[in-house]
């Protein structure tokens, strides 16, 4: 028995060696560089973050190495380009089998193309505003300096408006002359209006 | 002290009330004591709000563990820093914090105008009294941080109870930046209240003139330099931190952030058309209205997880809240502009098409597109479920995509716009101001392409930032050298002067540097390169020009969490050059882990290793190493573009310049020097 335990001991460590040996280069080997590309296109479903599969690693967490999940979905990917099939072809084999939202970003098809049609649509509509302000600054500006006895240049400043005259007073009683419906109410206002119009007959 | 709290945000509720249907009262009656009792009232919720604020911190600081809110955010072993960051670690707390920061703003305010425009500030007040009060209701009756723990007992009435120790903060926001970059964040959400209550008051008064523009551009400078210090702060973190090795995820919550400043940015650009030439008022209203929703619908993002992010820590049922108040002000806003639009006409008309008006209008239109395309990309996916029933992600590719091409855009304009003249530029001047720099740009971008650059948008974008740069150089140049003839000091100093003779200006121009440094950071992030490695001790790994020796690891136990480092050596070019120490920590109280991402920052490129933990396949360590060029200038960037917003903020120094012609021989005409065009183009901003 003693003379057995050391044997057994190189016997286990030796297995361990052989095994760490065998496992440590298929982790790295078995991916190639094509499932990679075909990762960082469809993301990693393993529900605790938005990354890609080929870069899902939880930062941050209890190991931020390569997340299993993604691992096995970038196998499966290798088991499709072993089968011959195109990119396409594997992408939308996890399509069918986790729905459109494996995609990193929308498809270029259906629904989903109006995401991408809408920054441009923006882009044009807004500088379509642009230009037709523009274009219609302008057309005033020149009709303006004509009849401003074609002074080149020199636009009319209107004096700012006398704050009294035009002031919120009046609107806002108006408004909230109806705003209560209570006869009490309508007095009360009828009299700060009263007094209100005195002042500015002051003014 | 809790009951203290809570009796403080409710007397400030009650203030906050008084405080705006008194001060609508004091509109309607102009009666001078209740107007000033109204701005008392305004002055003292904000007091209020100060008390409640400190009482919650006050029982952070007493470990007063029978408060709900203390119990999970914090914990004895605690260090102080993190217990002041505590308060807005969770919901109730950043709610209440939010209502601070907007009290430190109204304060001032009131505080500043109490004896100035008489007309206009009882409407402001009224509109940041409803801001506050729809905050005070969140933390009086929806989410009060003053909740304390009870049961019920054997009598059958509720007992305190209190534990022992708290669960301790999140230990993703155990790093400094917890401590300054939400405050920075929120100081830039809620300072777009003041140019918000601002412009709506005068636009309910029908102020006359510009003057709410002049008055509230301070006020909006500050929430801007905020919002982009915040946004840097949390890239920053997220960089250190998440350990991805990336600054900026597009994540929704990021998203939200930066959606007012592109708006605040825009809003800064355009007020300078109604200020200086009486254009774009119904815009500038309008969009000054915009970043205060977009504000309050960033903190609702933030804090409803109503699209998934990875701000997940502040979730809850308040959505409901923040719906009805968006919809709220977006109807006031309307009314009021559907009221008082004749008040909005434009004085002047455009001149011409090459001019600093129309570069403006496409800064604005660049800008309000770029945000457009994120708010909707970002609410796609909800968008998406609900009319086909598919979940789709939009996730970076998607927004990279989406927004380069605009950031680009973006930054031509930026070399552009502020060359132009008001109102036309003449061809000559387009030659004089252009022809340097878009010569320079061009040489740039060949000499870039011989050395074998080969990624597209980088290598516009470089050609882009050497413009820019060209043109603003050639700015402080050319004003710094007409100073100099005539005051004969040195260059440098004529450029300080020439700055301080028209901070706001130079101010911008310096804005406009710092932008171009954070370009030139982002560039660099085409060029990203990523190995991870399993590693025995001595194993070595090659990235770029640097070789990693992993030395060994260590244990280091820590008061509030254990971390194991490892000791990793960087070799540049076979020369030793430092220790890294990328650490994982594990913190007891929570059974949380954390990331020390150890970061070797030149300006040239990062080395940021990760260690990524004990690989389940090997039981070895693994090291994920990140080589990423550029990114300090990001950092870097952000520091000019603050400097540059102080700068702007400076008042004119005028005198000066007439006091250092002095000693010039009499009878010598002293304007003799001064070149027409720079006289004549000092007042344009």
């Amino acid at each position: 028995m003693t003379k057995a335990r050391p044997v057994a001991a190189i016997a286990i460590l030796a297995l361990f060696a052989t095994a760490s040996l065998l496992i440590a280069p298929l982790g790295a080997q078995q991916l190639s560089e094509r499932a990679k590309q075909v990762g960082t296109k469809i993301k990693c479903m393993c529900r605790g973050c938005e990354m890609p599969a080929s870069t899902c690693s939880h930062p941050g967490g209890a190991f931020s190495g390569m997340c299993d999940t993604a691992k096995g979905m970038l196998k499966e990917v290798d088991q499709h380009i072993a089968k011959g099939e195109t990119d396409e072809q594997t992408l939308q084999a996890f399509v069918q089998e986790y729905g459109t939202q494996v995609y990193t970003e929308p498809p270029k098809s259906g629904f989903s193309l109006v995401a991408w049609v809408l920054p441009s649509v923006y882009l044009f509509v807004g500088a379509g505003v642009v230009i037709f302000v523009i274009a219609r600054l302008r057309k005033r500006s020149v009709e303006e300096t004509v009849s401003a006895g074609g002074a080149p240049g020199i636009s009319v400043n209107l004096a700012p408006l006398n704050f009294r005259e035009v002031g919120p007073k009046d609107r806002c009683f108006r408004i909230l002359l109806h705003a209560i419906p209570s006869r009490a109410w309508r007095q009360f206002m009828r009299v700060q209006i009263a007094r209100k119009e005195e002042e500015s007959y002051e003014v | 002290m809790d009951v203290f709290g809570s009796f403080a945000l409710v007397l400030a509720f009650i203030c906050a009330v008084y405080a705006f249907g008194g001060g609508i009262a004091a509109i309607i009656t102009r009666h001078p004591l209740l107007i000033k009792s109204t701005r008392q009232a305004g002055m003292a919720t904000c007091c209020l709000i100060f008390l409640a604020t400190f009482s919650l911190e006050y029982l952070f600081f007493s470990d007063n563990f029978s408060i709900a809110y203390v119990v999970s955010h914090s914990n004895h072993d605690l260090s102080t820093f993190y217990k002041i960051a505590a308060l807005w670690a969770g919901q109730e707390g950043s709610l209440l914090f939010w209502s601070f920061l907007l009290a430190i703003y109204v304060f001032s305010v009131l505080l500043t105008y109490r004896n100035k425009n008489g007309e206009l500030m009882p409407y402001v007040g009224v509109v940041m009294a409803g801001v506050q009060i729809f905050f005070l209701t969140l933390n009086n009756f929806v989410a009060s941080p003053f909740k304390v723990l009870a049961s019920p007992g054997a009598d059958g009435v509720m007992h305190y109870v209190a534990r022992a120790d708290g669960n301790g903060l999140t230990p993703l926001l155990q790093y400094p930046e917890m401590v300054i970059h939400p405050p920075n964040l929120y100081s830039g959400y809620t300072g777009f209240t003041i140019p918000f209550a601002f412009a709506l008051g005068a636009l309910l008064a029908r102020y006359p003139g510009e003057k709410w523009i002049h008055l509230t551009r301070k006020w909006t400078m500050i929430a801007w330099m905020f919002q982009s210090m915040g946004i840097l702060l949390g890239a920053h973190w997220a960089y250190a931190v998440l350990g991805w090795g990336g600054y900026w995820g597009w994540d929704p919550v990021e998203n939200a952030s930066f959606l007012p400043w592109l708006t605040g940015t825009a809003f800064l650009h355009s007020v300078m058309m109604q200020e200086k030439r009486g254009m774009m008022k119904v815009w500038n209203v309008w969009l000054v209205f915009c970043t205060f929703l977009l504000c309050i619908l960033g903190t609702f993002l933030t804090r409803s997880g109503v699209v998934s992010s990875v701000h997940a820590f502040a979730r809850s049922s308040i959505g409901p809240w923040f719906v009805s108040f968006i919809v709220l002000i977006i109807l006031v806003c309307l009314g009021a502009y559907l009221k008082n639009r004749d008040y909005l006409k434009s004085e002047n008309q455009l001149d011409s098409i090459v001019s600093r008006e129309s570069s403006f209008l496409f800064n604005n239109l660049i800008l309000l597109v770029s945000c457009i395309a994120i708010l909707s990309g970002t609410l796609f996916p909800v968008f998406s479920e609900w009319i086909t029933g598919d979940r789709i992600s939009v996730g970076a590719p998607f927004f990279n995509k989406v927004n380069i091409p605009i950031g680009l855009l973006l930054l031509f304009l930026t070399g552009v716009g502020p060359l132009l003249a008001w109102r036309k530029t003449s061809t000559e001047s387009l030659k004089r101001n252009f022809g340097w720099p878009l010569a320079i740009g061009l040489v740039a971008g060949v000499i870039a392409l011989v050395f074998g650059f080969r990624q597209f948008y980088s290598w516009i974008c470089l050609i882009l930032c050497v413009f820019v740069a060209s043109t603003v150089l050639l700015e402080f140049y050319r004003g710094a050298r007409v100073i100099r003839a005539r005051s004969g000091a040195s260059f440098m100093a004529s450029a300080v002067d020439l700055t301080m003779r028209n901070t706001r200006r130079y101010g911008g121009y310096i804005v406009h540097m710092g932008m171009v440094f954070v370009f030139i950071g982002l560039a660099g992030a085409a060029f990203n390169r990523d190995i991870q490695k399993d590693m025995r001790q001595g194993d070595t790994l090659q990235i770029g020009p640097y070789t990693l020796v992993l030395q060994g690891f260590d244990t280091k136990p820590e008061k509030n969490y254990t971390a194991q480092r490892l000791l990793v050596e960087v070799l540049q070019d076979n020369k030793p050059t430092m220790m890294l120490y990328p650490e994982k920590r594990r913190f007891s109280t929570t059974e949380e882990n954390g990331t020390m991402v150890a970061i070797y920052s030149t300006l040239k490129e990062d080395l940021y290793v990760v260690y990524a933990g004990t690989s389940p396949d090997t039981q070895l360590p693994v090291i994920h190493v990140y080589l990423n060029p550029l990114v300090k200038w990001i950092w870097f960037g952000g520091v000019v573009v603050v400097f540059g917003t102080l700068v702007a903020m400076l008042p004119n120094r005028r005198a000066l310049l007439v006091l250092a012609a002095a000693p010039q021989p009499v009878g010598q005409p002293v304007a003799h020097a001064l070149p027409s065009s720079v006289t004549l183009r000092e007042g344009h901003d």
